[in-house]
């Protein structure tokens, strides 16, 4: 067991690989950043050339480039309101808040110290106790799913405190959203209104985009036309002077504010290691999901939503939770629980390693320095992070003139980048539309995207179990697991109104 | 163990690589070269990245640039269940510089039963990359263990065993209707969204049994985590090969599916045979066997034009037969 893990380090800590490593993080990073571009792209271009590397320096640069990109997708949701990526939406929330509030530094390091935490707690469960985990994961048939997505929905529409009628109704928007293109059971075309582009649905970036930054960037246009109008150039001078006046020396993440961080942490970081254990769950339902039980633990639960620091943090190391995790039914069954896992998965086939239960024997010693690379490239985002996170804040407070054009192309073009697809565009022009209808009608967003996420898991599930079950809708609760969530789902939302009932 | 000068070999062919993935190689002068020009070709992928289409695209855009005198980019569109894909490669100006790699799935079934701007005939395959062979399998410890058990089982007590699936009437579906009609059996055919949740389903117990390709289940076959039971095609699949074929258990149904790159109708002749023989002779090479074979893609028989078309003819044949039936249930 010494031997292996002593050859294990020397594969994983060869000079090479360790500049592989840096090398991707710093793609992953600026990829990530970059709305419409991820870390998955690069992973998927860089795939032929996997062939051509040692197989220890291949996996360095690939999860370089992976969880580079699971941080830097919270730089552009911080900086501008764009999630980079789409586990970044829910750090968009309160990170993009923080910023209007002039504190982009506090947010942009609480996101990459959570980050941190969130991911190397994962990577640690991986390598210690996959193989357990692996077999819960497992059990997660679709009635169990149809439980956790239900549990999830109700968990997060109630995420705007006061406004729980307006929160589920939008939710309900996101999920008759979802719902347009492919009945997912038999395949036929609905809503689509006999237009083609819409047969495959929506597309997920462009709808978070859309609703998140197109409708701010209109938002904040107008704000600006507006005074300029109205000639109230002491308050236009008041915003700028903010911009201008920006230090980054009076932005400092303190001690106290990170420690009073970390409890949010670590629900973003079990809850995210959890879902991102179950195939097909994905990052941003982790994000959103540690995110609404981080508000519901939290002592300061107004702050959600106004650029609460725990907010960031809960939404960033729940996605970044997912990192390791989401290897766990990859290695134990050959099983891709998401889009990186399938890439990962064809990068260990095209060097020669079949993905699945005999993985881990036929190849200790490389997957054992994949363990160490993981953890090793966790600090390289710290320090990469560290040292580019001052730039990023100052970009952060570039004038609106230059900034609201700049974000309104970037999500344009990213839109466009992501899937190649022009129908895309008018989702997200349509999708900002909305988000601009939404915001001056006062309701909350959030809810809307993470219907628009789970709705077709849910649906699908739903309708998987009512055919496992023969129409019968008592299968619904023939599951242990399922029950156990339909109560927590009750007992959470009852707990905590009677808290806020014995609050006031 | 990884030598110091190995690493720095492969270092500078890993930079080499990406450089040429960035610029156009200026390698081998041929035919296709003054044919083709130095514009980027696009092999259109109407499915996601990271399977085994994908694999495959990358090993063609590895190998084959030098043989076809430019660079060749892969691109996945998804959307639109793909036929925002095939509808990017008939729009494209017809010059070969924009071609469609798939399986019968996206450029038959979808065509003969959806609205589309286009008809089976107007996708020409110039190479027939591999045939790929559906394969039914179970959990290891699940009593259904053969063919003949399945069968069994399934007349004993119609409509009980759950059958995970990907897509309805994608190529790990058409066989089990076929098979069904061959039977009279009946099973709970239930769609998945591919192979990967077929097979949490099958290893955690939620459905009975399940078909995917043989590749991607060799390692948990291997293990004994799961049986494969049979295999739709006329002969056993190299990489499981102790599973039976349906025909041998009796059953005449098989139905492999072709995985074939394709180029529009208007494209000319000429640049069919010119992208045909590039493609051809970038898979022949060394490193894209070694790639395949490590791969499992099943690219050591590649074929031109006239297997490509005569092969897509006989499965649009079966495809119409198998859906004029259903149609008819």
């Amino acid at each position: 067991m010494l031997d292996l893990v002593i050859e294990a380090s020397a594969l994983a800590f060869h000079p090479y690989v360790l500049m592989y490593v840096m090398l991707g993080v710093l793609l992953g990073i600026t990829l990530g950043a970059i709305p419409g571009l991820s870390g998955d792209m690069a992973i998927a271009l860089l795939l032929p050339f996997v062939f051509f590397l040692e197989p220890a320096m291949a996996m360095g640069l690939l999860v370089g480039i992976y969880k580079g990109g699971l941080f830097g997708g919270s730089i552009a949701a911080i900086s501008f309101g764009v999630p980079g990526t789409p586990g970044a939406a829910a750090t968009s929330i309160d990170g993009y808040q923080a910023k209007l509030k002039g504190k982009p530094s506090k947010a942009l390091h609480t996101a990459l110290y959570s980050s941190v935490i969130g991911d190397t707690t994962s990577d640690l469960v991986l390598i210690f106790i996959a193989v357990p985990l692996a077999a819960v994961a497992l059990s997660f048939g679709p009635i169990e799913f149809f439980a956790l997505y239900a549990f999830s929905l109700m968990l997060i529409a109630a995420l705007s405190q006061g406004m729980v009628a307006k929160g589920l109704a939008v939710a309900a928007i996101g999920v008759l959203l979802a719902m347009i293109g492919r009945d997912p059971i038999t395949g036929s075309a609905r809503l689509t209104f006999g237009m083609p582009g819409l047969s495959g649905g929506l597309s997920l970036i462009p709808v978070l985009i859309g609703i998140f930054a197109i409708s701010e960037v209109v938002v904040q246009g107008a704000k600006l036309w507006r005074r300029k109008v109205d000639d109230l150039m002491d308050d236009v001078a008041e915003q700028a002077s903010l911009l201008q006046g920006y230090d980054i020396r009076k932005d400092q993440l303190s001690w106290k504010e990170f420690k009073a961080t970390l409890k949010a942490t670590y629900i973003g970081a079990a809850v995210g290691t959890f879902i991102g254990a179950l195939p097909g769950a994905g990052q941003s339902l982790a994000a959103f999901m540690s995110y609404g039980l981080a508000q519901r633990f939290s002592k300061t639960p107004e702050e959600f939503g106004k650029g609460s620091l725990e907010g960031i943090a809960s939404a960033e190391s729940g996605n970044s939770a997912t990192a390791g995790s989401t290897f766990i039914p990859l290695f134990a069954f050959g099983i891709p629980g998401s889009a990186t896992a399938a890439l990962f998965g064809a990068a260990f086939i095209l060097m020669g390693m079949t993905p699945g239960p005999s993985l881990l024997n036929d190849n200790t010693e490389i997957i054992y320095a994949l363990f160490f690379t993981l953890i090793f490239a966790n600090l390289v985002n710290l320090v990469l992070g560290k040292i580019l996170l001052p730039y990023y804040s100052r970009i952060a407070m570039i004038q609106p003139g230059y900034l609201i054009p700049a974000v309104f192309i970037l999500a344009i073009v990213g839109t466009y980048a992501a899937n190649n697809s022009v129908v895309d565009v008018w989702v997200l022009l349509f999708a900002g539309v909305l988000g601009v209808t939404l915001r001056l009608l006062k309701f909350p967003l959030a809810p809307l995207v993470l219907g628009f996420i789970i709705g077709p898991g849910a649906e699908r599930a739903l309708r998987q179990s009512m055919i496992m079950g023969g129409g019968d809708w008592w299968v619904l609760v023939k599951s242990p697991i399922a029950i156990g969530f339909y109560v927590a789902a009750v007992a959470l939302i009852l707990l905590f109104t009677f808290a806020l009932r014995a609050k006031k | 163990m990884m030598t110091p000068k190995m690493s720095k070999m492969s270092v500078a062919v890993s930079a080499a690589m990406i450089s040429t993935a960035m610029m156009a190689t200026s390698v081998a002068a041929s035919d296709a070269e003054s044919l083709l020009g130095s514009d980027p070709i696009r092999i259109v992928m109407p499915y996601g990245a990271g399977g085994s289409t994908d694999i495959t695209a990358r090993i063609i855009a590895a190998n084959a640039a030098e043989y076809c005198g430019t660079r060749i980019d892969v691109v996945s569109m998804p959307g639109a269940g793909g036929m925002e894909g095939l509808q990017f490669v008939a729009d494209a100006e017809p010059n070969g510089h924009t071609i469609l790699m798939a399986d019968y799935s996206a450029t038959i079934t979808q065509t003969l039963t959806e609205d589309t701007d286009w008809e089976v005939e107007d996708w020409v395959p110039i190479v027939h990359l591999t045939d790929w062979k559906p394969t039914v399998y179970v959990k290891a410890d699940h009593p259904i263990q053969s063919i003949e058990d399945w069968v069994e089982m399934a007349e004993a007590e119609p409509n009980t065993l759950v059958f995970g699936h990907a897509d309805p009437l994608s190529l790990v579906h058409l066989p089990l209707v076929l098979l069904e009609m061959e039977t009279g059996i009946e099973n709970v055919h239930l769609p998945t969204t591919g192979g990967g949740e077929t097979r949490t389903m099958i290893l955690g117990g939620h459905a009975h049994l399940g078909m995917t390709l043989p590749p991607s289940i060799v390692s948990n076959v291997e293990e004994g985590e799961v049986t494969a039971i049979g295999v739709f095609a006329d002969e056993r699949s190299d990489v499981l090969p102790d599973v039976p074929t349906f025909q041998e258990a009796g059953y005449d149904v098989s139905f492999e599916a072709p995985l074939l790159v394709y180029t529009y109708s208007d494209v000319s002749d000429e640049i069919q045979q010119a992208l045909s023989d590039c493609i051809m002779a970038g898979l022949e090479t060394e490193t894209a066997q070694t790639m395949s074979s490590q791969a499992s893609a099943g690219l050591n028989n590649v074929q031109g034009r006239e297997s490509a078309q005569q092969i897509y003819r006989d499965t649009t044949v079966r495809v119409e037969e198998v859906l004029a039936a259903i149609e008819q249930d």
